[in-house]
């Protein structure tokens, strides 16, 4: 796959999260890291559309970059551009995990094992989604990659490394180097705890408390 | 007049079940989240969205397909106007590899089912069982935890199988149980998968005489004056019901000679619980529910006159008219009160009205009868509670 396609939808697909349902968007990551383009390119504008997800310009122009040149409906690519698109985040993050996370956490047992001294892998971290208003019991292991390369596999890697261990939806954030982070990722960045880090010094991401 | 395309397939399949019939095929070779994402997209009419996630589940994971199930994708997301190219990326082969599945009845797959879908299962109609097993084995090239539990339910034809599915997996996983639902039945028929899910499988819940509609398999069980789901889980882990045959009556009850009431009771209760004894008072006044009389059409319509005498002493377990009948505070007014017929039904077929109209015939000469000889030797009986 041409690696600026990839780039393209990886950089997207980081964008709306938040933005559209969990549930939706780990399956487009996972087709994106299976380099299922044709099947991106046919069903990601429209889940946009009926989701009444707008994009800003510069999110319209990875739509454009990745799918359209995969075939995707240019009437269904150019009406997801918005005018006042807003990326308003209904998000809150916490460090700490809620109470109903098990003394043992797999998870980060997993992860940390499989992470840590990783080549092309950064600083790996994790934090807690909260929707507003909700209680700990909506709370959301939100995990945070950084990486300097092959985005989309190790998206789909790690998804389903959780799915095994039962977060039905996973949220892996898999944070390209020189990317300029969403609101989204700086809050969680913000807001999170230090799982393990790869063989990449990735401590450019001045948020991350040292 | 606008020209109607007809080139779409007549055979009575609408959209909706042709999907959940391609996804009960795929049941253990689809990951479990897709399936059940899938059937409630199906359910809420979005079957597009339905379709797109199904192929592109299986095109992500380059899962196998037959060329059968590929043309049956690719007319579905035809018919529900998606992009039917989709289907051309499938990964196609005649021979799709075996996906040995082990499943598992240890460590109680069918804890808290029955509780959960207390309302569900009073509310759908002509549902006939509900069975759950552990699945010890991954599906799917994004498989979720395991095991995961598998919740099987066989429906009856007024069932419409994407509706129960969605409903049953939905309160399930509001009462915070995590299965994947599969819904089989007239049109939608069991895979090997399912069978072999069965077969280790746990009965949950099965149907008594909430079989509705005249081509139902007939049930000899008495219609329940209270239905609570304690009932239900005792009734569903009675020993005889561990070997599932659909084709059977749930539960089987002894024939027994109509003036015979007070020993088929007894039989009745060897396999059920009785109705809770405390409330016979309210009873003896209260006028049979409107859930009951539609039960007892029901489960009247195809039956012989046998099963007549099966229905006749099911009816003496309701504790009101076991009293009339035996003769206990009886009023000449009050001998026994029959459902009241309700022709006007518009379900009913005009042969379920005349079918009902003799057997409400039969069971009023009856109960004249047995009310009389119950006066006359009513000293001498004694009712068991």
């Amino acid at each position: 796959m041409d690696p600026d396609i990839e780039h393209a939808c990886h950089e997207l697909l980081l964008r709306l999260a938040g933005r559209m349902p969990d549930q939706m968007i780990w399956r487009f990551r996972d087709w994106l890291g299976e380099g299922a383009m044709g099947t991106l390119s046919r069903t990601l504008p429209k889940s946009l559309l009926k989701h009444r997800i707008d994009l800003d310009q510069s999110e319209y122009r990875l739509l454009v970059a990745g799918l359209i040149p995969h075939g995707a409906d240019w009437h269904q690519v150019s009406s997801t551009l918005g005018v006042d698109a807003s990326a308003e985040n209904r998000y809150t993050f916490t460090t700490g995990a809620p109470d109903w996370v098990s003394t043992v956490d797999s998870v980060s047992v997993v992860v940390h094992a499989s992470l840590r001294g990783r080549p092309d892998v950064g600083e790996v971290r994790e934090s807690w989604r909260h929707d507003r208003g909700t209680g700990d019991q909506e709370a959301k292991r939100i995990l945070l990659v950084t990486a300097v390369s092959g985005y989309p596999r190790l998206t789909g890697e790690l998804q389903r490394v959780l799915r095994v261990l039962g977060d039905e939806a996973p949220s892996v954030e898999v944070l390209p180097a020189q990317l300029d982070l969403p609101a989204y990722h700086r809050a969680a960045l913000a807001n999170s705890r230090f799982v393990c880090v790869g063989s990449v010094d990735a401590s450019h991401h001045t948020l991350v408390p040292a | 007049m606008v020209d109607v395309h007809d080139g779409l397939p007549k055979d009575g399949f609408g959209v909706p079940l042709r999907l959940h019939n391609v996804l009960l095929a795929l049941a253990g070779r689809l990951d479990d989240s897709a399936l059940s994402e899938a059937r409630e997209l199906v359910a809420r009419s979005h079957l597009d969205d339905a379709a797109e996630l199904t192929a592109g589940a299986l095109i992500a994971g380059r899962i196998m397909v037959r060329p059968s199930e590929q043309r049956e994708l690719a007319l579905v997301l035809e018919m529900s106007r998606s992009d039917a190219s989709l289907a051309d990326h499938l990964t196609v082969g005649e021979s799709v590899p075996g996906y040995a599945h082990r499943f598992s009845q240890d460590n109680e797959p069918e804890k808290g089912i029955a509780e959960a879908l207390g309302r569900t299962l009073e509310v759908l109609p002509d549902l006939r069982s509900v069975h759950a097993v552990w699945r010890n084995t991954p599906a799917g090239s994004v498989p979720g935890p395991l095991p995961q539990r598998v919740v099987l339910v066989e429906v009856g034809p007024e069932a419409h199988p994407p509706a129960v599915a969605f409903r049953v997996d939905d309160a399930l996983r509001r009462a915070g149980i995590r299965t994947v639902v599969e819904v089989t039945g007239p049109g939608a028929e069991r895979s090997e998968y399912h069978e072999a899910a069965l077969a280790a499988g746990t009965p949950v819940w099965l149907a008594t005489a909430q079989s509705a509609g005249g081509s139902a398999s007939w049930t000899s069980r008495a219609p329940r004056a209270t239905s609570g789901s304690h009932a239900v889980v005792e009734a569903a882990r009675e020993p005889s019901h561990a070997a599932p045959d659909f084709e059977e009556p749930a539960i089987a009850v002894s024939a027994a000679p109509a003036n015979e009431a007070i020993d088929a009771v007894d039989a009745i209760d060897a396999v059920e619980e009785a109705p809770a004894v405390a409330s016979e008072e309210e009873k003896v006044e209260a006028p049979p529910s409107e859930e009951e009389r539609e039960n007892r059409a029901a489960a009247t319509t195809e039956m012989t006159k046998e099963e007549v005498a099966q229905l006749r002493a099911a009816i003496a377990e309701d504790p009101e008219r076991g009293r009339a009948i035996a003769g206990v505070n009886l009023r000449g007014d009050e001998i026994v009160e029959l459902p009241e017929l309700d022709l006007d039904d518009p379900q009913l077929s005009e042969r379920d009205r005349q079918l009902l109209r003799e057997l409400h015939a039969e069971l009023a000469e009856r109960e004249r009868a047995e009310a009389a000889k119950a006066k006359t030797n009513g000293s001498e009986q004694h009712w068991v509670d």
